[in-house]
């Protein structure tokens, strides 16, 4: 009883968590649907004592060094705790994104928060084991929330629509997914990655006897994995959803899910490959699938980019250009270096910050203009300049400029990839972040170089506030990057030492 | 290795040989009937009415949904009250010393969030039949067409569907009048 | 309290003044159009404060200054520089407690970056050198900042100024306090930038913002060849840590083939001062950026920024030390840019010019005493010149000021009487510039020239031309004098009555000129000091951080001084040249500008060749300006036009096709997309399998 009780404080986060959500539920039943947006407070406030939490936790990793494994399921580790900490970052956001949304209705949408946060729930579970099935439970809590909010605005059919493939589509890719997992429960007969990397049975003894069964049952695990962070040709639910969902929803989708995607992905293949002083068989294995990525990686971002330069919707465009980032991401784990690892988390935090603050932009705009049309941007730019200097700032992070955090993280990327002789793709990374600069600069255009609209713009000085934050984030981070390049050492160095 | 697979190849080919077997020994030996009742779906006399591919109403959905909370806790409780006794024991499968307490308030939690979760359903009216709370429908200001293929699709199956009843209307009317 | 607070409360100062003119501005809604127009009309005819200011009253009804009229734009204004100035003291005075020899405050580093394995770690840094700067920016830009709230009380932009100005002086305070290179690049670039954005302050009158953008231009030459010196030195050396540098001279001399890219590193160095201090060829910016307001004048092209160039060679003297050579280069470009200067200044009309050659040439007499080696006496020089240039310019602007705008001097006049405190003042002022005995200027210069004697060699050379530059500087001083504040009023006295500027204005004056006529006892040559048994006080302060570079200058220990029958004649023929050649000025301009105009009427080559500063400008419009933009176009028609934009245009094309084919591709349909997902996994597979 002692060790269950002990290990408890590991997962206060988690345990806080679970008990926000219950919480919200009760307070949305006590309020009977009226004023939601004190759930919404709640929520926030809640999320603020998770993320303290977690700084603890955080700390602590820090100070002991070592990770700690709870029930034999949940690694605590500083790689968790960084995306937890993102996550609730996020999760704030779109809380916040929620709260300030002029068209969403103030009552009766207590869900909505409570979906989020069961959404955030899943992802701790995802991001912090190496426990196949719990990795599934995880995933498949996020992926349910994820499609109840997709659908959110049940009147619109839009909304409906994209729920409806959502749930198609990751049940699918769940499926498939669950496959291979059977496959490679079947072939090592264990589900955690730890065992499976080493043991007697480990996946390594297997590749030499029989490598293509477990060639299977790994291409179908990724086949999962990229599902969830919208890799080509698994990407195609991504524009629909991402343009059907409410915004803050999208925002959510596009930022803590795919983060989460790309966490437990990063586990997944790190605990398995990214062992120091794996053996030959391992080594080989592990090139393999840095091979395979590479190719993932030159075609989502080429096919990211390449749609994104026609869409005329705001949503749609960012939904192809967070598949393009997928792709850059990609690019840094297919190196399969520690250094390339290390860009992609930095890339991974970036990602958070700017494209929060390009949807919370689109949000900004959509209750003004009533769409997330390009056009409809026309000669607004001088309107409210607290929040199109920082979607200016958003786009040129977004396509890599300095003196912002994209360009730092794409950077290191392109650096990590020359360094490991993935020159090819740090010139195609290169070339398509030029193709990018084609599409985000039509918003730029369409804001600034249009004749002056006569729209009256309302203030939303609390959105904008957030927008400007992300904004200085953006920047900051991109000048000062020592500590967040810091931090993400220190993730991928955890998640190294756990492996071994 | 690949021997393992193969019988599974074997299993597969033999399990797909059996039923096209029986299919086709089936199709030699049974009677050839021509009648068109015999290719009715229920050969009982009763008629079908549309087809089954209909849109079932979407409350049966949220019922099924409750069915589940009972459904994952007898899944749960049923293993757990098991090994109980064993647990505050110590011994068997619940081994573990003094574990005993920690299952019990483990299983009060799990059971705590499984009511919370059906009250919410049925504070929310979602139990009714006829639904009590209902908010306004969700409509986007400015946002009145889908560019999506899908949902155009749909909207223009309907506007014929309506376009046609109207027709239809006309035509009864018009013959109405015509009598 | 850490040094951080120095450039810091500046920093706010900007941000308090920049934000409170944004928030301040006329908003422009929706549909007031004729508002926004309304205030764009007035901003157009109200800049140079031209009207009014015989009557003080009047203003309340047009006077649209965003933000002038909160309370709190005073304390943004001047509260942080006059903080600043209170903390340089602080900071001197336990910096003056410490043990001689240990007088070092260091901050909290700051891990700014790193690259590759360079780690770049930024602290300030305050030692007698760099404490001497600070209280010299702090100090005269107290004074400068007060004398400006009277100059522009009348200007609508002027709490846009004043953010300028505050973020002028954080620039400059990281300049001189930053302990990296790569710190001291971004005060360096921060005060052009500055720079820039106060010479084209009146942008909407035209020339000003072409001024502007010349400084700006002419000062990336320089900054371009700062960079590429940092770089080497960086490859050299391991670290921009300055005084890491420093320390690690000599080790790196010893190494094979360093010594040539040592001297090449101080070489373009060197070549950055050139750009920011206006020395030949680079000097053509300094005359133009008379264009700002004249308290920028004062206070960034006379007494701070332009001597950047001067700071950076002291503090990595052992760097310039070590190359003999790239010394003597400097020498020569000084005493060349020095007679430039000074030549130019004898015919010139507009007073700021004759002011903005002056400045030209007196830098050029610190870059004569670095290339000497005399480093403390470069800085001695930057301390007096900051003092009575300042005065000089600031009296200057008093004068433009009472004449309404008017800056020729063949239409002034008779001033002293009109004007009586700005007159004593600037007496003060060139007496000091022109070297006149016992004054600061005297001092300092004639330090530099004994210092060039008895440097020896190349030396002699230098003196020659700093002699005589000395004389030109006493006679177009002079002149200067004579025809502003001496003979008949050449201007409308019943239209336009000259009057005495506000107390504001005169104050910084007083204080000023105090310092210009006392600042020569910082540092009276060994003579003095031994007959009177009283100290070099610069010398003394600035000796440690000095004594590693003349060390490496002078191997051998120190040289031996002049001998004092040496040095006396030289002081008395200073003073006798500088004597002569003032009354000479005088005299010859005490009763109006005829002699000028018999002039150029006898001699219009010379006087146009002078007039222009030796034609440089010209020659690089016709030598660099001219071929670049023919190449320019040349550029534009055949590679943009044809080549890129054919190039460019044909990508966006072809991107566009593919980008309208793969959009078909994604057609909506869950069958479709289900069969994408089987396809894709099993082509993975495939790959793996096979491939």
């Amino acid at each position: 009883m002692s060790n269950y009780l002990q290990s408890l404080p590991s997962i206060a986060p988690e345990i806080a968590m679970t008990v926000l959500l219950c919480a919200v539920l009760v307070v949305d039943l006590l309020l009977k649907g009226r004023d939601s947006r004190k759930v919404g407070y709640l929520t926030l406030g809640g999320l603020g004592v998770v993320a303290w939490l977690l700084l603890g936790q955080w700390g602590e990793l820090g100070s002991a060094g070592a990770a700690k494994r709870v029930f034999g399921m949940i690694d605590i580790d500083r790689f968790s705790t960084f995306f937890k900490l993102f996550t609730v970052g996020s999760l704030a956001a779109v809380v916040l994104f929620v709260l300030l949304d002029r068209r969403e209705r103030r009552h009766g949408i207590g869900e909505y928060y409570l979906l989020l946060l069961g959404a955030g729930l899943g992802i701790f579970f995802m991001v912090s084991t190496s426990n196949l099935l719990l990795l599934m439970l995880g995933l498949e809590l996020l992926s349910l929330a994820s499609y109840s909010l997709a659908g959110f605005h049940k009147g619109d059919k839009r909304s409906a629509e994209a729920a409806m493939k959502y749930v198609v589509f990751g049940g699918l890719s769940a499926g498939v997914m669950l496959y291979g997992i059977s496959l490679l429960y079947g072939i090592t007969g264990t589900i955690d990655l730890t065992e499976m990397a080493s043991g007697p049975h480990s996946l390594a003894a297997q590749f030499s006897s029989g490598p293509v069964p477990v060639a299977v049952a790994i291409v179908l695990v990724l086949a999962g994995f990229a599902y969830k962070v919208s890799v080509v040709p698994f990407h195609f639910w991504t524009p629909d959803v991402y343009e059907g969902a409410p915004t803050p929803v999208t925002s959510f989708l596009a930022v803590a899910s795919k983060a989460a995607g790309f966490a437990a992905l990063l586990r997944f293949v790190g605990k398995l490959f990214l062992v120091d002083g794996a053996d030959g068989a391992v080594q080989q294995y592990g090139a393999r699938i840095g091979a395979l990525l590479a190719i993932l990686s030159a075609l989502t971002m080429t096919l990211g980019n390449l749609a994104a330069l026609r869409q005329s919707s705001m949503k749609r465009m960012l939904a192809y250009s967070s598949i393009a980032h997928a792709g850059y991401v990609l690019m840094g784990m297919a190196t399969m270096e520690s250094s390339g690892w290390n860009a992609a988390m930095f890339y991974l935090a970036a990602y958070y910050l700017m494209n929060l603050g390009a949807f919370g932009f689109v949000l900004y705009f959509e209750s003004v203009t009533g769409s997330d049309d390009i056009a409809s941007l026309k000669g607004l730019g001088a309107k409210a300049l607290w929040v199109t200097v920082p979607m200016v700032v958003f786009l040129v992070s977004l396509t890599g400029l300095p003196p912002t955090v994209g360009f730092t993280g794409k950077y290191m990327l392109f650096v990590a990839g020359v360094d490991n002789g993935l020159l090819w793709l740090s010139l195609v990374m290169a070339l398509n972040s030029v193709v990018s600069l084609f599409y985000y600069f039509r918003i730029v255009k369409a804001l600034f170089l249009a004749e002056p609209a006569e729209r009256s713009m309302p203030g939303q000085s609390a959105l904008a506030g957030s927008i400007f934050v992300l904004a200085v984030l953006t920047v900051l981070f991109g000048l000062y990057i020592a500590p967040l390049q810091a931090w993400c050492d220190a993730s991928v160095e955890s998640l190294r030492l756990g492996a071994g | 290795m690949y021997f393992d697979y193969f019988t599974v190849l074997v299993f597969a080919s033999v399990g797909l040989a059996f039923v096209f077997a029986n299919l086709l020994i089936a199709s030699v030996l049974r009677p050839q009937r021509t009648q068109d009742e015999g290719l009715e779906t229920y050969e009982c006399g009763e008629v079908t009415i549309g087809e089954a591919w209909i849109q079932f109403d979407i409350r049966y959905y949220t019922v099924a949904l409750v069915y589940v909370v009972f459904a994952v806790e007898i899944a749960f409780l049923f293993p757990w009250a098991i090994v109980l006794k064993e647990a505050y024991a110590g011994t068997g499968a619940g081994a573990g010393a003094g574990i005993g307490i920690f299952a019990l308030i483990e299983g009060v939690i799990f059971l705590a969030v499984l009511a919370l979760g059906l009250a919410y359903v049925w504070a929310k009216g979602d139990l009714d039949w006829v639904l009590t709370y209902s908010a306004q429908p969700y409509q986007p200001a400015g946002r009145e067409s889908s560019n999506l293929p899908l949902v155009q699709e749909l909207e223009k199956e309907q506007e014929r569907l309506a376009e046609e009843r109207k027709k239809a209307a006309a035509a009864a009317a018009s013959s109405e009048a015509a009598a | 309290m850490s040094l951080w607070y120095l450039p810091g409360l500046p920093l706010l100062g900007a941000l308090a003044c920049g934000l409170l003119y944004l928030f301040s501005l006329p908003r422009r809604s929706g549909g007031a159009h004729g508002h926004a127009e309304h205030a764009h009309g007035s901003g157009a005819t109200d800049h140079g404060h031209a009207d009014g200011h015989g009557d003080d009253h009047g203003h309340g009804a047009h006077a649209v200054a965003p933000g002038a009229s909160n309370p709190l734009f005073g304390i943004f204004a001047i509260g942080p520089i006059a903080c600043a100035l209170a903390l340089a003291i602080a900071f001197t005075t336990r910096l003056i407690g410490l043990a001689d020899g240990q007088r070092v405050i260091e901050s909290a580093p700051w891990h700014w970056f790193d690259a590759g394995s360079y780690q770049i770690v930024v602290s300030l840094l305050l030692d007698p050198l760099s404490s001497t700067l600070v209280l010299v920016i702090t100090g005269v830009g107290s004074l400068i900042f007060l004398y400006a709230l009277g100059y522009m009380a009348h200007d609508e932009g002027r709490v846009k100024f004043f953010a300028y100005l505050n973020l002028f002086v954080a620039a400059m305070l990281t300049l001189v306090l930053s302990s990296n290179l790569l710190g001291l690049f971004v005060g360096w670039e921060g005060v052009g930038l500055c720079s820039y954005l106060l010479i084209g302050f009146w942008h909407r009158k035209g020339w000003p913002a072409e001024a502007g953008q010349k400084a700006f231009v002419v000062n990336r030459i320089g900054d371009a060849c700062f960079v590429l010196g940092s770089f080497l030195l960086l490859r050299l050396f391991g670290t921009l840590d300055l005084s890491d540098i420093g320390a690690a001279v000599v080790s790196v001399r010893e190494r094979p083939g360093a010594a040539f890219e040592l001297a090449l590193a101080a070489l373009l160095l060197f070549g950055g001062c050139c750009g920011k201090s206006a020395q030949f060829p680079l000097f053509t910016w300094l005359p133009d950026a008379m264009a700002g307001p004249t308290p920028v004048s004062a206070l960034i092209h006379a007494a701070t920024m332009v001597t950047a160039g001067v700071y950076l060679v002291a503090r990595l003297a052992p760097l310039f030390a070590a190359s003999p050579a790239v010394l003597n280069v400097i020498g020569v470009v000084g005493a060349l840019t020095a007679l430039i200067g000074a030549s130019t200044g004898l015919v010139q009309r507009d007073i700021k010019r004759v002011l903005a050659y002056s400045t030209v040439s007196q830098l050029g007499y610190m870059f004569i005493a670095l290339g000497c080696g005399a480093f403390t006496a470069a800085v001695f020089h930057l301390v007096t010149h900051a003092f009575f240039k300042a005065l000089l310019f600031l009296g200057a602007g008093s004068v433009i000021h009472g004449m309404h705008e008017e800056q020729d001097m063949h239409r002034m006049g008779g001033l002293r009487g009109p004007m009586p405190r700005t007159f004593v003042t600037f007496l003060c002022g060139a007496a000091a510039l022109s070297g006149l005995p016992l004054l600061s200027g005297f001092f300092s210069k004639d330090e530099i020239l004994a210092h060039a004697w008895a440097h020896g060699g190349i030396g002699v050379l230098t003196w020659l031309i700093g002699l005589a530059a000395a004389a030109m500087t006493a006679f177009y001083t002079w002149r200067m004098v004579a025809l502003t504040f001496f003979g008949n009023a050449r201007y409308d006295e019943r239209a336009h009555p000259a009057h005495e500027s506000p107390f504001t204005m005169t104050l910084p004056l007083m204080v000023l000129a105090v310092l210009a006529v006392l600042g020569g006892l910082l540092g009276l040559p060994p003579v003095i000091t031994h007959a009177l048994h009283v100290p070099h006080v610069l010398g003394d302060w600035l000796a440690p951080v000095f004594a590693p570079a003349l060390a490496l200058l002078h191997p051998g220990g120190p040289p031996p001084h002049l001998s004092a029958p040496i040095e006396w004649a030289l002081l008395g023929l200073g003073a006798l040249v500088a004597l002569l050649f003032a009354h000479a000025g005088f005299h010859a301009y005490a009763n109006g500008p005829e002699l000028d105009g018999r002039l150029s009427a006898a001699r219009p080559a010379a006087t146009g060749f002078l007039g222009e500063a030796w034609k440089v400008d010209a020659s690089y419009v016709r030598r660099v300006v001219q071929p670049i933009q023919r190449l320019a176009h040349l550029i534009a028609t055949a590679c943009d036009l044809g080549a890129i934009d054919g190039a460019v245009n044909g990508a966006g094309t072809l991107f566009t096709r593919v980008a309208r084919a793969s959009r078909a591709w994604v057609d909506g349909s869950l069958k479709s997309y289900s069969l994408w997902v089987g396809a894709g996994a099993a082509l993975l597979a495939l790959w793996w399998m096979f491939v």
